[in-house]
């Protein structure tokens, strides 16, 4: 405990908790209930049927069969947007299934999660009862939760970089319980570190616009905000039509026909979101990894045939690699996300159906991305680019 | 009945063109929840001969039933997927 503090005094200057257990005290299995978190703030709050849950050894140890609905918890705080909470799933972590640790509005059981869950080394985004992302990991795995007004940003440690797995966009709850729950399996498993920093830190977006401006405004004319969805710091990037006409109507964007228009973000891997409306003619998507005209990759909303496509165009040759059957109405606007980590392009749309692919060789470290449209009825809006791995090390100020 | 994640050897119909790209024919001969293309052979050398390409995909147990019978398709393996 000293050579921590020490560490973050003399590397970071001083760093203040609102909540914090580093377990840095021995405390038997039955005798945790009810006691101060070490170094704190914090008391905890232990739900442990069967007596097995010790602190030892600078870790909380769970040990044998735990009971469903048991709890460690450091209690309530409000939410505001940039609140950090961050845990350590342990070295040890032999069991069948289920850890989580994150906030939630219940502190003794799950409802609106934001947070993880483990199966042995596989760790898991918890969104609620979304599992979109899971990792597997094995020995210590940091990971952490940045709360948004609404949602949140869930961060692994992933080969010792941190990592923005998931952007979630549900729950707003003000209440929220930083805790950890454990379901009925037999434990021999280890979890560490629980900290919430009293600094707050929101991740600053890549690009975003929300296409706003007088009608008949041309793409070419406007650049990304320089404020995120958080009113975070972000660049402004140029718009380029690199096909077709474009401009703003009613505050969306909209081609004159079929075309492209893109982005220079800066990063290959990326976790891009669009909001596109094929009108009743149009198959709209959001374009990766543009290179020209003839080489990029695109997500799209098959509107007339109800699949979600992911396609590769390679030398003006177009091949479906990725596929799902999704229902998209007429006229209805669908929030597409694209997650490009390396040769894997992953797919939602509206957060619920994944598509996968993972031989995306194709122009894999082109950092171009923006919009694609087959049709003029095609409408596009709320374009938010993350970064998948860079610009997140300020999270390594608050955690080890 | 449960879902099904199979991989299955399945042609590719398409010519590359927009609004007739490549793709596996299983998926236009039968309704499925999600493929991803697993052999990954670049466009320029679609179609291979033979036309024998990979998939994975997920399909209710009914159109597994159906593809195992369908002597167009070989259905490399098949698991449940379980409830998560």
């Amino acid at each position: 405990m000293v050579r921590k503090l020490f560490l973050y005094a003399s590397v970071f200057g001083k760093v203040s908790f609102l909540l914090r257990d580093d377990f840095n005290d021995t405390l038997t299995a039955g005798n945790v209930h009810g006691t101060p978190a070490t170094p704190g703030p914090g008391t905890r709050k232990v739900i442990d049927t069967n007596d097995r849950l010790s602190i030892g050894s600078g870790v909380m140890t769970m040990s044998g069969l735990m009971a469903v609905g048991d709890v460690y918890s450091l209690g309530a705080v409000t939410r505001a947007a940039g609140l950090i909470g961050m845990w350590v799933y342990g070295a040890t972590r032999t069991i069948p299934s289920g850890v989580q640790v994150g906030f939630d509005t219940l502190e003794e059981a799950t409802q609106k999660l934001h947070g993880f869950n483990t199966t042995g080394d596989a760790v898991s985004v918890k969104d609620g009862s979304s599992v979109p992302v899971t990792v597997t990991q094995a020995g210590r795995v940091n990971v952490a939760v940045v709360l948004r007004s609404t949602g949140a940003y869930y961060f692994m440690k992933v080969s010792d970089t941190w990592t923005l797995l998931w952007v979630g966009i549900k729950f707003s709850d003000a209440t929220l319980y930083f805790r950890s729950l454990f379901s009925a399996n037999t434990y021999n498993y280890t979890l560490d570190e629980f900290r919430l920093p009293k600094e707050t830190w929101l991740p600053s977006p890549l690009a975003y616009t929300l296409f706003a401006g007088a009608n008949g405004t041309s793409l070419d004319a406007l650049d990304t905000l320089t404020a995120g969805p958080e009113s975070q710091g972000c660049t402004a990037r140029t718009w380029t039509e690199e096909s077709g006409d474009w401009d703003i109507q009613s505050n969306k964007a909209n081609p004159d026909g079929a075309g492209i228009a893109t982005v220079d973000a800066g990063q290959a891997d990326v976790i891009a979101d669009l909001t596109v409306d094929g009108g009743t003619a149009g198959q709209p998507a959001i374009c990766l990894r543009f290179t020209d005209t003839s080489n990029y990759w695109f997500l799209q909303a098959d509107r007339a045939n109800n699949q979600f496509e992911l396609h590769e165009y390679n030398a003006t040759v177009d091949t479906v690699r990725a596929n799902a059957a999704v229902v998209f109405n007429d006229s209805t606007d669908y929030a597409l996300r694209a997650i490009c980590n390396g040769q894997t392009i992953d797919g939602w749309a509206n957060s619920l159906n994944k598509i996968s692919y993972g031989s995306a060789a194709l122009n894999e470290t082109e950092t171009e991305h923006g919009l694609y449209a087959d049709h003029t009825e095609c409408e596009f809006d709320d374009f938010l680019v993350f970064a998948r791995d860079i610009g997140y090390s300020r999270l390594n100020k608050f955690s080890s | 009945m449960p879902d099904w994640r199979i991989e299955v050897i399945t042609p590719f119909v398409g010519d590359g063109t927009r609004g007739n790209a490549n793709r596996p024919q299983m998926g236009e001969d039968y309704a499925f929840i999600r493929w991803e293309d697993i052999t990954a052979i670049p466009s320029a050398q679609l179609k291979p001969s033979p036309n024998m390409n990979t998939i994975k995909a997920e399909v209710t147990e009914a159109v597994l039933n159906q593809i195992e019978s369908d002597g167009t398709y070989y259905v490399i393996s098949a698991e449940v997927i379980d409830a998560e």
